[in-house]
């Protein structure tokens, strides 16, 4: 029997409209009725219909008797010796917007930037991005951004503004005017602070980190002495447990850890080992959904939970525990866990997302315990990106409130958004001089006398240090567009310096160069790391665990409440989606609309309810509920969805803003009243307001009609057999002597065809994706929409299933896995999703899906005017200028990649959101890439663009591109490098290994359609790992 | 009945489909002759349709050498024979030897620098203008000492026309658009004669049926339906007269239509009167000296104003023309060309791939852009045009990457043994090498 894989609860639950929906290729008729209408309910008519054709017939003749344009070519007057026209040029920097910190390669065209990838030197990135960073480079072309300083709505110089601030600090007195940043991660920023403060004492510096890892940082400060986080080291980790901490997602450095994590769990027939990933959570976060083992636990006992571990690891290793209430999860996995971590000791890790200070300090106890400190947790160049205190923070409000400060400026912080004072802020925030610095306006800003316009990262120079002892420099890609200037630019102007921040970032750099013992020739130093763009010096730093007192840690979790076990309260988390993060980026349409990884929904912010609570309340999607939880009330659609806790909601934060744009201004609720250090709220009252709401997702689009399309196994059954969980279909031929053969059409190639055989005479693309590596995070969904120029369509239209991502990322639930060393739970007929009696138990798997080049392709077949043909080099191409719109090739396309323009989207206003709709955002678009008309076929070219440029590239060195050369945007900016593309025809490709490789088998092969796509089967690491 | 010679018989094809046949039963001498001269006048125009689609283009592949270094890099300044922007340099190697030679090419200012006296004689001599260095390999400053040596013992040339990527390769296809239309004349003449020899000849039959019907011999059979059937009719006239202008009508119509953005021989008015006559022809300026982008990348660039005051500077700063161009670099006003060639957004064309890989001449697809005063559109410029040119063009193998990727394939090596490799051999007519 196999396993049931289903990707949404009405296709789990069979309902009428899933039945019928799926059945459709195309979720809606023609919309050619709504077009004639009136829209009075007057139909069309014959009259109409000549009418129209008359007006089209006339309306084709006058524009063919239209003179051509006469175009100009205007050349440069001085030409930059950097800049050949169609040309791109690479430049290192580094992106840090007060939350996500990437060093960077900014690739610009004719002088914009239209593209960012990850630096492979920087060991933070390794070549990934995240989603968020990719959508970055839009907010550079922002039509929104602040454009000029400004005094009381008037338009001011810089220098008037600056006037006015060091009229406010000088002669203040000590410590009576607050400055509220984002943590400082540059050196020179940090130089220019100490400056600015010694010589205006007035001012009282606070970090405001708008998702804080406080309870970190204070819980290192009192084990270590540091208030920072030591380097983990998922890949050195055999055992792996995270509690509550989503590190592939959104905690911490999630590019970095999950490069680490996927390059633990690449088992080879030789070396079959991999790390065992054990998850402890209340909501189902993108790193629970890729664990091996999932368990599950109250919101508010998160203490208790770490504490029980605590005790069980104490227990083994025969320290001293904890007086606390036992706890057990599901399956005795807190006790199991233990055995399995103290199993692994010295090669294991346990983190934790709670912000509470003496969990932390358990959690530095549990991996001093195990031996940790040395291998997999590093203290020699402490991780130092977010530095924001929570302690320090609400200080600073009481004493603004208090009437200490006499004017505050915020430099690109919003406390009365991202906080859950946020109304305190704003009460005090107007009784006093406000100034902002600020990127684009919001909340906090609307109540400052005076705003000026920030830089944004890729127009700045600068330089960071995420980690002790790695520097990263920033170097701008584009001069400012608008009259802007960066934060160390500011703070010399409020010195009085005259200085360019070039010069004195270079001098700083100078004295640090001396530092480092780079003494002899420092232009050519400076040259080469501002190529590179990084210089990673192993830090210094030491520390040791001092130890905690027990009863004290016990103690103070008694006096927060958090071990209490008796609570039957549900409780309401604020977590943060991939897309959105903290919600500084809300602007940015192409986050808006990639569907979270997890939920598959985009455009919104909704109510996350568990299935149990769903049941209980009577609640289904898109219900409008009233939540009132801490004195706060709010309305918020419901969504399903299992994997929560019992008696869990979830509500993501960044959403509800009011200055976010045209795409983000008004969409969802606010979450951050809700947020506590604590992680949770209790729900005071949960009822249905009776109204409906559509929330836009993609989960069902594109059904594959219950196919096998994913693929898993174990490590036990890996290990006996790499073939294991890869059944290949097969067909059996009658031979001549009356025997039968099998024949495995997925893997010899025309073994049995009734295709003619396609011979591929110089390259043959081809891509592999492993499953196991593949976390599902969505980077590759907003790469590809920015090198591919695809539109933005916005919530209606994805509610109408046309949405124009040319990949996709499909999630499958299952609930086999339970962590217990049961292998699988197999299926039966009665029983066909078993253990639906536990919906807060499922696992997950991430496949991405974009086209896949078949070499017997169906769309090709069908295609009545051949706009889509194969090449010689096996890619299935679409010719744009040749379709007229039949989508017979997405009806035949067994993968459901192929999407159809229905509308202009780069000038229908109904799209105001695309970027292309606007003279500074078109500045974004590739200009290697078409921007498709209405009425024609798109899809995934295998970044044809990119793979003409490596081999022009080859023809230029007079040689084959060397592997790895080509990469497509998807392949380069995935953190897991789970994405293999390369030559099939090239023996020595890694793609033409991995397509030998046991775990490898082609979606619905069946078919014979010959995917030039290929995956690799997941493998779960089940068994628990024996001392 | 009289007896019948045979001299070969026609069907023509009337209107209603119906075959016509002819078999005079009595000819007379005149019949024959017509008859005669209309089957060598039809096989004449088959024969130049034939001849036609027969005729392929040439390629010129480039050799590097010191002829290409110095037509790309030193002609711009420099003549063998006379002085242009810098000295004439015939017999230079006579004047200074070698090694300095190899100090001046690859860097003049430090030569200058170092107090060389003859140079820095030379720098005053030629109003301080710098010569650029060239980061030129001993060999390849060697090969174009040799290149000038060999054309400095050579007679002066009054008139240009053989200077590398200027002169050469235009000869190619240039004059397929003309023969199309001479082809085109050629055979409206032999309809002409046609027609005219058809109602000569049955002119003739009339007159003999006649003259029979007068004898009173009764004619019979084909004779006598051919005679009558040509018979001018008013009613007759009147309709063909309405099909001809319908049928002209249309095949006008679908001329029209499928020339739709085509904008072969366009020749607009430029802002500043640049002659590449002058510039490539005359003076010989490779190509890619202002065009550089050709040996980098997709486009060939129009030159910057910076570029054009590399030579202005220092000459014809008088002429009208070059002070619009001093205007402009005074200004920081740039130059509006008027485009002329313009290819479809949806359609990628890359010089680099075509003139540094391929070794394809400019005038391959511009034409003799080294005669043009004014530079027009010389090629189609159209799909059908490119997909020809893919056709026929033979790969030049010399690249590595050929080899490399393909040369293992049992198709590539037939290919190359039978007559040689196309573009298209090579996938040159995929789609998405040029739609994307």
């Amino acid at each position: 029997m196999e396993k049931k894989y289903w990707r949404s609860l009405d296709e789990l639950q069979q309902t009428d409209a899933f039945v019928q929906e799926s059945s459709r290729e195309f979720a809606q008729e023609l919309p050619i009725e709504s077009l004639w209408s009136d829209g009075a309910g007057v139909q069309s008519n014959r009259r109409d219909f000549l009418k129209y054709c008359g007006f089209g017939l006339s309306a084709a003749a006058l524009a063919a008797c239209n003179k051509t344009p006469v175009k100009k070519a205007i050349p440069f007057v001085m030409h930059p010796e950097e800049i050949s026209p169609s040309l791109p040029n690479w430049y290192a920097s580094t992106y840090f917007d007060g939350h996500d910190y990437a060093s960077v390669l900014v690739k610009t065209r004719e002088g914009r930037p239209i593209k960012l990838e990850g630096n492979k030197l920087s060991s933070l990135n390794q070549g990934g991005l995240n989603a968020r960073v990719q959508a970055s480079v839009l907010g550079v072309y922002d039509e929104e951004r602040i454009q000029e300083p400004e005094i009381e709505g008037q338009k001011a110089s810089w220098e008037e503004w600056l006037g006015e601030v060091v009229q406010d600090l000088s002669g203040a007195a000590a410590g009576s005017v607050l400055l509220l940043t984002p943590s400082v991660v540059s050196p020179l920023t940090k130089s220019l602070l100490q400056q600015l403060i010694s010589r205006y004492p007035a001012i009282k510096h606070v970090v405001l980190d708008h998702q804080s890892v406080s309870g970190i940082l204070d819980a290192n400060e009192a084990s270590f002495g540091l208030a920072a986080i030591p380097s983990l080291r998922f890949d050195k980790a055999k055992v792996i447990l995270g509690i509550g901490a989503d590190f592939l997602g959104n905690w911490v450095s999630p590019t970095e850890f999950t490069r680490q994590w996927s390059s633990g769990r690449r088992p080879s027939k030789e070396s079959p080992v991999m790390s065992r990933h054990i998850q402890f959570e209340t909501i189902l976060s993108l790193t629970g959904s890729n664990a091996d083992a999932r368990y599950t636990y109250r919101a508010s006992q998160e203490a208790l939970v770490v504490a029980n571990l605590y005790n069980a690891v104490a227990k083994i290793a025969g320290r001293n525990s904890l007086d606390v209430p036992a706890l057990e999860l599901a399956g005795n996995a807190i006790a199991q866990t233990a055995k399995e971590l103290w199993a692994a000791r010295g090669a294991s890790l346990v983190v934790c997302g709670s912000n509470v200070p003496e969990v932390q300090l358990l959690v530095n106890g549990i991996n001093d315990m195990l031996g940790n400190y040395g291998t997999t947790l590093d203290w020699s160049s402490p991780w130092q990106v977010l530095q924001g205190r929570d302690s320090q923070v609400s200080q600073s409000l009481s004493d603004l409130q208090s009437g200490q400060y006499k004017a505050v400026i915020l430099n690109q912080v919003n406390p009365v958004y991202a906080t859950a004072q946020g109304s305190s802020w704003a009460k005090a925030l107007k009784g006093v001089r406000c100034y902002g610095f600020s990127l684009r306006r919001n909340e906090s800003t609307a109540l400052c006398r005076a705003l000026a316009p920030a830089s944004h990262a890729l127009e700045s120079w600068g330089d960071a240090e995420p980690r002790q002892g790695h520097f990263s420099l920033m170097q701008p890609a584009i001069a400012p567009l608008f009259n802007s200037r960066s934060w160390d630019e500011v703070m010399l102007g409020l010195l009085g310096r005259q200085e360019k921040v070039y010069d004195v970032l270079r001098n700083s750099w100078i004295a640090r160069a001396a530092g480092l013992g780079i003494a002899s020739d420092f232009s050519a130093f400076w040259r080469k790391i501002l190529h590179d763009g990084v210089l990673e010096k192993q830090g210094s730093a030491q520390a040791t665990f001092k130890g905690f007192d027990l009863s004290a840690i016990t103690n103070s979790l008694k006096v927060s409440k958090l071990l209490e076990t008796s609570s039957k309260d549900m409780n309401l988390v604020v977590y943060s989606k991939l897309g959105m993060g903290d919600g500084r980026l809300a602007h940015i349409p192409w986050l808006q609309e990639m569907p979270d990884p997890i939920t598959k929904a985009c455009w919104d912010n909704y109510l996350m309810v568990s299935m149990v609570t769903a049941q209980s309340k009577g609640l289904k999607d898109g219900d409008m509920v009233r939540i009132k939880a801490d004195g706060v009330e709010q309305e918020i659609p419901v969504l399903v969805q299992p994997g929560l806790y019992a008696d869990t909601c979830a509500l993501a934060m960044g959403y509800g803003q009011q200055y976010a744009g045209k795409a983000g201004t008004g969409v969802g609720v606010n979450a951050a009243p809700w947020i506590r250090s604590s992680g949770y709220v209790n729900i005071q009252s949960l009822e249905k307001t009776g109204e409906t709401y559509q929330i836009a997702q993609t989960q069902t689009h594109h059904t594959i009609e219950g196919r096998l399309h994913v693929k898993e196994t174990t490590l036990t059954e890996y290990a006996a057999n790499p073939a294991s969980g890869n059944v290949r279909p097969y067909v059996s031929v009658r031979q001549e002597d009356g025997s039968t053969k099998k024949v495995y059409p997925g893997v010899s190639r025309d073994a049995i065809t009734l295709w003619q055989k396609r011979d591929y005479e110089g390259h043959h693309w081809a891509m592999a994706i492993d499953l196991n590596a593949c976390t599902g995070c969505g980077s590759c969904v907003v790469s590809c929409q920015v090198e591919n120029n695809v539109p933005v369509v916005g919530k209606q239209e994805v509610l109408n299933r046309r949405e124009m991502h040319w990949i996709r990322i499909d999630r499958y639930y299952n609930f086999d896995n339970q962590g217990e060393g049961s292998t699988t739970r197999r299926i039966n007929q009665e029983n066909e999703y078993a253990g639906i009696d536990k919906p807060d138990q499922v696992s997950v798997l991430f496949q991405p899906i974009m086209c896949h080049q078949c070499d017997n392709a169906p769309c090709e077949s069908v295609c009545p005017v051949l706009a889509t043909v194969h090449s010689s080099e096996g890619l299935n191409q679409m010719v744009y200028n040749r379709c007229v719109g039949t989508r017979y090739c997405a009806n035949n396309c067994p993968y459901k990649v192929r999407r159809f323009n229905w509308f202009s989207y780069i000038d229908n206003p109904q799209f105001y959101n695309n970027p292309a709709q606007t003279d500074l955002g078109r500045m974004v678009l590739n200009p290697d890439v078409t921007v498709r008309a209405r009425g024609v076929m798109e899809k995934c070219t295998f970044c044809v663009q990119r793979i003409q440029a490596g081999k022009l590239d080859g023809k230029r060195k007079g040689m084959r591109p060397v592997d790895g050369s080509i990469q497509t945007a998807c392949q380069q900016s995935c953190p897991a490098g789970a994405i293999v593309f390369g030559d099939l025809n090239d023996p020595q490709s890694e793609v033409s290994r991995l397509f030998l490789n046991e775990r490898t088998y082609g979606v619905v092969e069946e078919l014979n359609v010959l995917p030039s796509v290929n995956f690799l089967t997941k493998v779960r690491n089940t068994t628990p790992v024996q001392a | 009945m009289p007896k019948t010679r045979d001299f070969g018989a026609w069907r023509l094809f009337l209107p209603g489909g119906k075959p016509f046949l002819l078999y005079p039963s009595r000819p007379k001498l005149s019949l024959m002759i017509l008859s005669r001269l209309l089957t060598v006048l039809g096989r004449g125009a088959l024969s130049i349709f034939l001849l036609h689609s027969f005729i392929a283009p040439q390629v010129v592949v480039a050799q590097p050498n010191g002829a290409e270094l110095f037509a790309n890099n030193c002609a711009s300044c420099h003549k063998i024979h006379e002085d242009l922007v810098g000295p004439a340099l015939k017999g230079v190697e006579q004047r200074r030897d070698q090694a300095w030679l190899l100090k001046w090419i690859r860097n003049s200012q430090a030569v200058i620098a170092s107090g060389d006296p003859y140079a820095v004689k030379l720098y005053e001599k030629w109003n301080k203008s710098a010569m650029t260095a060239f980061d030129w390999s001993d060999e390849e400053i060697i090969a174009v000492l040799a290149y000038i040596k060999e054309e400095g013992a050579k007679a002066p040339v009054a008139a240009a026309g053989t200077g590398d990527g200027a002169g050469t390769g235009g000869s190619g296809s240039g004059n397929a658009g003309e023969f199309t239309s001479l082809t085109m004349w050629v055979v409206l003449f032999a309809a002409g004669i046609i027609v005219l020899l058809l109602s000569l000849l049955q002119r003739q039959y009339r007159l003999l049926y006649e003259e029979r019907l007068a004898t009173g011999r009764i004619p019979q059979g084909e004779l006598r339906q051919f005679a009558w059937a040509l018979r001018p009719k008013p009613l007759h006239l009147v309709g063909g007269g309405l099909t001809l202008i319908l049928v002209s009508g249309i095949g006008w119509g679908v001329d029209m239509a499928s020339n739709i953005g085509i904008q072969q021989g366009y020749q607009p008015t430029q802002p500043i009167a640049f002659s590449h006559e002058l510039h490539a022809g005359a003076h010989e300026i490779a190509c890619t000296y202002c065009h550089t982008g050709a040996e980098r990348g997709k486009s060939a660039t129009i030159p910057s104003v910076n570029v054009c005051m590399n030579c202005h500077n220092q000459i014809k700063k008088e002429s009208p023309e070059i002070k619009k161009i001093l205007t402009a670099y005074e200004t920081n006003t740039p130059i509006e060309w008027v485009r002329i060639h313009n290819l479809p957004d949806f359609g990628y064309f890359n010089h680099y791939q075509h003139y540094k890989v391929a070794g394809i001449q400019c005038q391959k697809c511009h034409g003799p852009i080294e005669k043009m005063t004014e530079v027009y559109q010389h090629s189609q410029l159209t799909m059908g045009w490119c997909i020809n040119c893919h056709r026929e063009t033979k790969v030049n193998l010399d690249n590595g990457y050929y080899q490399q990727v393909h040369g293992n394939s049992e198709a590539f090596k037939q290919a190359v043994a039978d007559k040689g490799l196309t573009i298209a051999n090579l996938g040159g007519l995929d789609c998405a090498k040029c739609h994307y």
